[in-house]
Order: C-alpha cells, then structure tokens, then sequence
C-alpha cells in the first residue's frame, strides 16, 4: 500500500518536474537546420521517388530484347552463310550449260547450213535442251544412273546409229515437205529431226555434259527410246544390206525381197543402190 | 482582350486555390497518411512531413552533441535512413516512433563509433559554453539548461530530450530505445532532479 503511495506520489512530482523545466526548455532559443542541409534533403527524397523512364524501369525487359535480336542476328548470318555453297553449285552449273550451248551452236548439220534458218531452230533446239536441264540436287544420283547405262550400251554405238536413223528420217521429211512447204518454214516435225540429228553428232559430248546435269529420270527416258530406235533401225538396215547383197551377187531374188521389204516398210526412204 | 485577361486571371486564381486547397488538405492529413504517400513517389508529401518534423529533430541532434557540425551530419544521415526505409514504414505504428528510432539508432552508432575518450563529458560541455561573450547575448537560465542537459549521461539525456522535442509517451519512449517503461521514468526521474539542483546552485 505504501508502495504505491510512494509510486503515486513519485509520478506526480515527477510530472511537476517535467513540467517546469518543458517550460524552461521551451524558453531556449530555437535552432534549426541550414537552409542548405534543408535543400539538400529534399533533394535527396525527391530524387529517391522520381519517376524512371518507361524502358529503364524495365531494364531486364530492354536486356532480354537486346540479346534476343542479337542471337537471331548471328543465326540469320549463319543460315545465310550456308546457303551461299548451294548457290555457287548452281552458277557452276549454268556456266557448264552455256559452255555446252556455245559448243553445239558451233557445230550445224551439213542440212542445217544449207540455206536454212540456223539461228531459228538453235533457240528451238536450246529451248527444248533446256526443259531437260536439271535440278542441283539431283546431280549424285544421277551421274551414278548415267555410270551404270553406259556399261549396258556403248556411247560411240549408241551415237552412229542415231545419227544414221535420223539423217534417213531427214531425207523422208524432206521429200514429204517438198511440195507442202514452199515458203521456207520447216514443219514441226522437220524441225524436231533435225534436232535429234544435231544430237546425234553431238551425242559423245551432250553424253559427257549429261553426265553432270541431265536428271536421272529423263536420261533414262532418253536412253530407253534411243535403244528402241536402234534397234527397229538397225534390223531394217540389215534387211536392206542383204538385198543390195543378192544385188550384187546377180540374185534375182532380191527384186522380191525389195518388194516384201516396200510392203512392210512403205515410207522408208530406199538406199540410192535400190532406189533405182 | 477583356475576355482573355479574365480567362488568364481566373486560371491563375483558379490555380492558386487549387494550391492552397492542396496545401491545406496536406496540411491536415497525419504523419502516417504523409508517409504512405511518399513511399507511393509523392515527393510533396515529403515536403509536408519534413517541414512538421525538422525543427524537433535538429534540436534533438544538436543538444545531444552539441557540436553544429557533427548535429548536421547526424541530422542529414538520419533522413537519409528514413527515406531509404521509406516502404518498410508501416501505418500501424505512429511515425513519431518511427522517426526517432531511426534517428536514436543513428545517434546510438555515432557514440559507438567515436573513441572512448571523445564522448561529451558534462565538464567539456559546462567548459565549452563558458564562452563570456556566449554568456553576454544568451540568457544565463537557458545556459545553464543548455549545460546541465549536456552534463546529463548519455541515456538520461537521450530519454530526456526524446520526452521534450518529440513529446512522445513514456511507452512510446520505451520503444524507441529499447527499454521497459520503468527504465524510462526512472532515468527522466534522475535527469529532473539533476537539473533541478543544477539550476538552484
């Protein structure tokens, strides 16, 4: 009890205590801060809540953005970079077909030089190679066909009899033509005969070129129907040597085989031997 | 140009009641609210919290060390701190509190950092403002104040001060330092009565 008389009555003189000397501290003389320092904390706070610039607050954001376009920079530089190797194969490749184009262009048919129109059916002949020129990737597999056909067929064989087939064919078509086409332009399929015959004798040299660029596919196709040709052309020739052999020989024999041969083969132009 | 005078005129007016109407309404919201808002980036609420408490914490500073250069760099470091802690203040608490926590904080590292024999000894302090010419302008009972404060020890005349700049309670006062409430009456106990003879002598 005496205890809290005695806090009692210490809390009040404590108070009075408090109170007289508030007033005697209230009478110092006020001090304050410079006006600098003043400055200077304001400054300081203001500056602490100032508002960013939108990219800066996102500084992460505008990092990630750099990088991202500088790695797909770098990956376009390097998908570019492969790339260019395909395309120098290509420009290989046309210069190959330019060189083979000026080397045919060289070479006419004795048909061809006499008084036709040359330059005409070069861009025709041109224009028709170049449906046969290939795809760059298609370049391996293709010179790999074209390896495995040359065992089966010899190239200079392959060459004479088409060429011999053809120059025959030319004759017929000329003679065919004669009458039809008196303005000096050729029929198409004149035209086209002339072609194969330029081929022809061309055939050990467009076989070389054919080698690197002709797709698989169309050589083959090529080869099938050379193969056929030859073949047809080569029977009948044969026929026709034996009959200007029992010419020859005094066999009156041949006059009837001249004439089965006719039946069968009535549009196939007769070699001078038995033409007369 | 009538027209356009009156329209220039009512905008300016109409601008200057906006700033004082801002400026009162600053003026009326608390501590806490001023605080909230600084933290959200307004700076003017800052403007209005620092003119309220600049006085209070100065002297609080100065008549602790009682050395200006020191007092300013005690002052300017502890409003450094209440701004950077500027979001970890919490509405709960009164900022008074929260202030002068920081600030006795600081104050607290100021003497732990200083030498052992760099502390203010009340007869240092009683020399120092011996000054005659001090003596002349100043009032002699404010000197004495002014000396018997800083002959004080160093918690009675923190507890001392705390209770006359901040005025803040006892309990308040406890948390601020980090004692029990009766540590705080009892060291306001002893730093009255010092006084108290001090001025009678």
């Amino acid at each position: 009890m005496n205890s809290i008389h005695n806090n009692g009555e210490n809390d009040k003189s404590l108070d009075e205590g408090m109170d007289k000397l508030d007033q005697a501290y209230t009478q110092l003389p006020d001090e304050h801060p410079p006006e600098l320092l003043d400055q200077a904390i304001l400054n300081s706070a203001h500056r602490a809540v100032e508002k960013k610039p939108h990219w800066m607050q996102f500084g992460w954001l505008h990092g990630l953005t750099t990088a991202a376009v500088v790695v797909l920079a770098i990956s376009l530089m390097f998908n570019q970079r492969e790339q260019l190797p395909s395309f120098e194969n290509e420009l290989k490749v046309d210069e190959s077909v330019r060189l083979r184009r000026a080397t045919v262009g060289k070479k006419q048919s004795p048909e061809m030089q006499a008084g036709e129109p040359v330059m005409e059916l070069k861009e025709k002949r041109e224009d028709r190679r170049e449906i046969y020129q290939p795809a760059p990737a298609a370049a391996a597999p293709q010179a790999e066909l074209m390896e495995s056909s040359e065992v089966e067929l010899p190239a200079e064989t392959t060459a004479d009899a088409f060429s011999t087939v053809n120059a025959r064919k030319i004759e017929r078509a000329k003679k065919d033509s004669n009458d039809e086409d008196l303005s000096g332009n050729r029929p198409a399929d004149e035209e086209q005969l002339l072609d194969n015959a330029t081929l022809a004798s061309d055939a050990p040299e467009l076989e070389a070129i054919t080698k690197q660029i002709q797709p698989a596919a169309t050589a083959t196709g090529l080869r099938e129907e050379m193969d056929d040709l030859t073949d047809k052309d080569a029977r009948i020739e044969q026929q026709l040597q034996e009959i200007i052999l029992l010419k020859q020989s005094g066999d009156e024999a041949w006059k009837s085989e001249l004439k089965s041969f006719i039946e069968n083969y009535p549009d196939y132009p007769l070699p001078t031997e038995l033409s007369d | 140009m009538y027209a356009r005078i009156l329209l220039v005129n009512s905008r300016d007016t109409l601008g200057d009641m906006i700033r004082i109407g801002y400026a009162a309404f600053m003026r009326e919201i608390s501590d806490e609210k001023l605080m909230q808002r600084y933290a959200k980036g307004d700076a003017k609420a800052f403007d209005q919290l620092y003119a309220r408490h600049r006085a209070p914490l100065y002297r609080y500073f100065i008549r602790q060390v009682n050395n200006p250069a020191t007092a300013n760099d005690l002052y300017q470091g502890a409003w450094e701190k209440i701004i950077k802690a500027r979001h970890s203040f919490k509405p709960k608490a009164p900022f008074k509190v929260w202030m002068y926590r920081i600030a006795h904080n600081h104050l607290v590292d100021h003497f732990r950092r200083m030498k052992p024999e760099e502390p203010v000894e009340p007869d240092t302090l009683s020399d120092r403002h011996s000054d005659p010419s001090k003596d002349a302008i100043k009032n002699e009972q404010n000197e004495l104040l002014r000396a018997g404060i800083g002959a004080l020890p160093v918690d009675q005349r923190n507890t001392l001060l705390l209770k006359l700049e901040s005025g803040l309670k006892m309990e308040e006062i406890a948390k601020v330092t980090g004692v029990g409430r009766e540590t705080v009456k009892s060291r306001l106990r002893y730093a009255v009565n010092y006084l108290k003879r001090s001025l009678v002598e």
